[in-house]
Order: structure tokens, then sequence, then C-alpha cells
């Protein structure tokens, strides 16, 4: 009994990633490197990049159906270094779930050499925020195993041709919700708040956060802080996707820190029960700099032209009173009554 | 595979997956029992001891496929349709040499566990057989021993259960199939709107029998669907209509026979 319990805290331990401090200090090695063929301007495909780099070598990567599957992983060639398996459309819980299980259970019977090796899931938010998303709260439940659910937020189901999700923001153009003439806005439902969610109802949980790849040392280091504290963690990214978007691909970036300054993407961390706003969100939520006008964003997208005033108004004032009336600003709505 | 005793399904679960994980055909296998008369039926079973198991059954071993950094691999990546006709190719090619496959490993097995079973069907009095009833699973029950009562009346049948449906036992059933007069398949699976309106055993032993020379005429019949009992009645029934077609009779060999329907 002794003995098992000894080697059981031996093994379950994680690789220790510490923080980079400033870009300069960022490893050089790409473990996803040529291969894929996504958009041109696909953010996804970067936040890939970032994700797997920021684990280093020693990692196992699942990754769902979706364009960061179908995209990347064409047969016959692959952009990823480490090893890397498919798992169905909203299993990247189970997924995960199960690779860290086989881990422990191999290294506990002594057919594989002790040693933390890093468990990462990717899925979109069809395939995590939808379709997966008990199999996520499941994996989130799983205290014994380490392993990182990370979700791409592209804010539709992009390999498919666009189709509405639950992170789809409201009334945006999709192959599901197209404009016309009598129904202008076709997609009505707000936009699932699925970190905060996530963080709030696995107590658990020790690492939640979400992140936007413009904010490139941020998003490597939560992705480092995730794997290193251990036990199951989240980490939402909110990726803008050219063709689902529809603008120029040379704007991705810029419109992901849009998604930030307009305080419709709040950028937080939720580890060990504690929240931490940062970035701009920080500066946002403690009154230092003021939110742009969503319009700023929403006008930059083919997906919103068909806004009118009205539209405008009704998204202005669903932020604000994200960031006015929430218990906590930006992250959780609700209030004692 | 169709297993007939609980002694089948044990043997018959080493055997496919010692079949399955051999890397000539790596392909998933399916074990069909027979729903309560096999499965919720008490039967003595010879359980072996995990050392005879382990000197047939090699252990289970993927390593170039295992997940791990030092093993820096894809798994499943997209194939699109572009890739469906070498895949396919290549299943066939697997499909196509497991039946090596399964001879290598009934071989083994009856060295092993000292069994005498021939590996894709099973023959019961066929020897001087001038007409076959053929089926699958714990439909032999009843078959054997309606077979049986007709032999004490002298009369010549005999019974060849299919144990693999796939690979479909195309040689053995031409050879078991071709000296009868008649044969009569009772298939306990109905295929919605197929040739005659058969079940698929039927049909696919019309085909495997279509080229050769003497071929005998087919009978179909359809029973025991939902766990009816099929009794020695319905099968005897079954040879008489066999005799009546070897006789040339006037049967239609192009309809197809339910037995024990309610009416
Ligand atoms: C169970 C299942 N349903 C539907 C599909 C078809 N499908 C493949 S990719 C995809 C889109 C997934 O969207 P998301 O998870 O957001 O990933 P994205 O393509 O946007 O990167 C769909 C619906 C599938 N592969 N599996
Ligand atoms: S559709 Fe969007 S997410 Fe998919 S590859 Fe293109 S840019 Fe990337
Ligand atoms: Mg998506």
């Amino acid at each position: 009994m002794q003995e098992s319990s000894i080697a059981l805290t031996d093994f379950i331990s994680t690789q220790v990633l510490e923080p980079w401090k400033g870009i300069k200090k960022v490893a050089r090695e790409e473990l996803f490197t040529s291969g894929h063929r996504t958009c041109q301007g696909c953010e996804s495909a970067l936040v890939m990049r970032l994700m797997i780099k920021a684990a280093g070598p020693r990692t196992i990567v699942l990754g769902a159906t979706g364009c960061m599957y179908v995209a990347n992983t064409t047969y016959y060639s692959t952009p990823w270094v480490v090893p890397w398996m498919h798992t169905q459309l909203g299993s990247a819980g189970s997924a995960a779930t199960g690779t860290a299980a086989a881990l422990t259970a191999l290294m506990r019977k002594g057919k594989m050499e002790k040693e933390p090796i890093n468990v990462i899931a990717f899925c979109g938010d069809g395939g995590g925020a939808d379709m997966g998303l008990s199999a996520i709260s499941a994996a989130l439940q799983h205290t014994q195993y380490n392993l990182l659910i990370f979700l791409y937020d592209n804010e539709s189901y992009a390999n498919t041709d666009i189709q509405v999700s639950g992170l789809s923001p409201y009334g945006a153009n999709s192959t599901f919700s197209p404009p016309g003439k009598v129904h202008r806005i076709m997609h009505k439902r707000w936009k699932k708040n699925t970190a905060a969610m996530l963080a709030a109802g696995h107590p658990d949980c020790k690492y939640v956060a979400t992140v936007a790849a413009g904010n490139a040392v941020d998003t490597l280091n939560k992705v480092r802080r995730a794997l290193s504290i251990g036990g199951p963690t989240f980490i939402h990214s909110l990726d803008p996707c050219p063709k689902g978007w529809d603008y120029d691909p040379k704007y991705s970036h810029e419109l992901g820190e849009l998604a930030v300054e307009t305080g419709i993407w709040p950028l937080f961390e939720v580890e060990e029960g504690k929240l931490k706003m940062y970035g701009k969100s920080k500066h946002i939520a403690s009154g230092a700099i003021k939110r742009k006008p969503v319009k700023e964003y929403l006008l930059r997208q083919g997906r919103f032209a068909h806004f009118t005033d009205e539209d405008i108004a009704y998204f202005q004032g669903k932020i604000d009173a994200m960031w006015e009336n929430w218990l906590l600003p930006g992250v959780i709505p609700f209030r004692a009554a | 595979m169709w297993v007939d005793t609980a002694q089948e399904a044990l043997d018959t679960a080493l055997i496919a997956y010692r079949v399955a994980e051999d890397k000539r055909v790596f392909l998933p296998c399916a074990i069909s029992c027979d729903g309560a008369f096999l499965t919720h039926s008490q039967s003595l079973v010879n359980v072996p001891t995990q050392e005879m198991v382990d000197s047939f059954l090699p252990r289970y071993d993927r390593a170039e496929k295992q997940l791990h950094p030092d093993n820096p691999i894809t798994i499943a990546p997209q194939a699109n349709e572009d890739w469906v006709m070498e895949i396919r190719k290549q299943s066939d090619m697997a499909a196509r040499r497991a039946r090596g496959v399964i001879t290598e490993a009934y071989e083994d097995f009856n060295a092993k566990f000292g069994r005498d079973v021939e590996p894709f069907i099973e023959r019961y009095m066929m020897e001087d057989a001038e007409v076959a009833l053929v089926g699958m699973g714990t439909l032999a029950m009843p078959v054997k021993v309606a077979v049986r009562k007709l032999r004490e009346q002298g009369k010549k049948v005999g019974f060849v259960r299919v144990r693999w449906f796939r690979p479909f036992p195309t040689p053995e059933l031409q050879d078991a199939l071709s000296r009868v007069k008649a044969v009569g398949v009772i298939d306990r699976d109905y295929s919605f709107g197929s040739t005659y309106f058969s079940g698929v055993l039927s049909n696919e032993l019309r085909s495997a029998l279509y080229p050769v020379a003497n071929r005998p005429k087919i009978l179909s019949f359809i029973a025991g669907l939902g766990g009816r009992e099929v009794n020695t009645d319905n099968v005897i029934d079954v040879a008489n209509r066999l005799f009546k077609a070897a006789s040339g009779g006037d049967i239609d060999d192009r309809d197809t026979y339910w037995l024990g329907v309610r009416e």
C-alpha cells in the first residue's frame, strides 16, 4: 500500500516549465512546422505553433476533428514534430483522460519509463464547447491526471464551411445564419461564457485561462503554467479566422487585439481559485483604460456587414453589461439576489 | 464468426485475437453469440490455463504505434476520398491474407489444445449426404438432433455449419456442397429486399455455389428471428422439402420460406 502511494506521486509529477520573460527568451525550436495547408492568415495555425512551442518536445498532442485536424494533418503529411493523434469531434476530453490514464498505468506497471509527459488535447469551438462539453467537464474532474484541454475558438464550425456554433457571436453571418431581407439577424444566441463556466463549474481544476495569440508571450506562458501546475487544466484561445470572419488575412492579429480592447474577449486566468485579469483586460477592469466601441471591431469583418446601428447598439449594450453589471466584470455574470 | 457453444465462444475469442492482431491481417474481428440460447444458458466450459493461452496468443504489441515522445508519429491523419481506393485495397489484401492466417491459427490451436476443429466450417454427417442443411450459430442444436432422427430412418441428410462468415468460406462450401442434390439454408436473419427476399447466408451461398459444376438446388428459409425457438419439427420439415426438391419434385427455389411464423 505504502509503496504504491510513493510511486504514485512519483510519476504524476509534471514538467517544470518556467515562464519565458520576454520574446527573446522564447525557445527557438519549432515543433509545429511546415506540412499544413491552413488558410493564409489562419490564427489557429499560429496558436498550434505557440501551444506546442510552449509545451516542448516531451509532449503528446491529441486533436479533435476540425480545421486543425483536416487542414494540418492531411494523409501523408504532418506539421507535428511531436507524437500526435486524431480523436473524434467532441472527444478531446475523453482522449486526454484516456491518454493520461494510459501513461499513468504503463508507468505504474513499469512498462514505460517514468517521466512527466505533457498531454494536450485540442478542440475547436464546435468540437469543444458544443459537442464535447460533457467530455471536457468529465476530464476536468479527473484530478489524478495531468492534461490540458486547449480550445481554439474560431467562432464557427469552420472546417465544414462556417456553420454557427455555440461560440459564434450574436448576429454573425454564417452558412447557417445568412442575413436576408425579412430576417436580418439569423443567429440570436449569445456566445457561451465557456472558460469562466468551466472554471466556476470545476472548483478542483487548478488552472483555466483565456488567451489571444496577438499576445504571444502571454499565450506561451499560460500554456507553460497550465502544464506545470498539473491536474486537468483548460485554456481557451480566440482565433480570428479570415475565411469565417471575412477580412483581409493580414489583419488576424489586429482583430484579436481589437476583441480584447473592445472588451468582447476578456483575458483572464483562474489559478487555484484566484481570478487574475491580465493584459489590456486588466486595465479595462481597473478602469485605467476605456474600452473601444465594439463597432470598431464588428465593422472590420464581413460577417457583421449587415449590422445596422440598432444591431451595433444591442451588441454594445451586452458588452457594457458584461463589464458594468456582472459580479466579476467580464467573467461571472450572476450575483446574489 | 458465429459460435455454437459456450466452449466455442471461448475458443473462438482466443483465435479471433490471434487473427485480428496478426500483422498480416490487422482487421477488426467480431464474434456473434446467439443471445439467450447461448449467452443465458449454463454449460460446462473447459477454461485453459494462462500458460496455455500465453503459448498460443502472443502479447499485444503495437510498439511502432505507441504514442510516446520517443516515437513522434502522426496517427490517423485525414485521408480524403482521393485515397479511398488505395486504403480499401490494403484492407482487401489483409482480408485475403486472413484465410491463411486463420488456417494457421486453427492448426496451432488444435495442436496446443488437443482439438480437431476445421477452421471455417463444421461438417456433420456429410460423407454420404444427398441433401444438406446449412446454418450458423446455435441453430446447430435442433438441426443435429433432426439429422440424427432422419438418419435413423435411413435418410441421407447432413449439416454444414458456417463458422466464419468473413472471409466467406467459399472453397470449403463448394467442396462440401457440390456433391449433394439440394441444400436448405436456414437464416436467422432477414435481408430486406434482397434476391428472393432471403437472409444473408442464403444469398452468399447462392453466389458461392454458382460456378460449381453440379450445382445443387438451394432452398432458402427464415427462422428463429428474435430468438424464437427453431425445433426439430421445423428442421424435419425443411429436410423433407429438400428430398422433394432433390428428386425433381415441384418446389420453387426462387422463393424464401418462413418457418414458425404465427398467422
Ligand atoms: C461527429 C461528427 N459530426 C460532424 C463532423 C463533421 N465535421 C468535421 S469538422 C467539423 C467542424 C468542427 O468545428 P470546430 O470544432 O469549431 O473546428 P473548426 O473546424 O472550426 O476548426 C464538422 C462539423 C464530424 N467529423 N464528426
Ligand atoms: S477556415 Fe479559418 S480556422 Fe480554418 S484553416 Fe482557414 S483560417 Fe484557419
Ligand atoms: Mg471552430
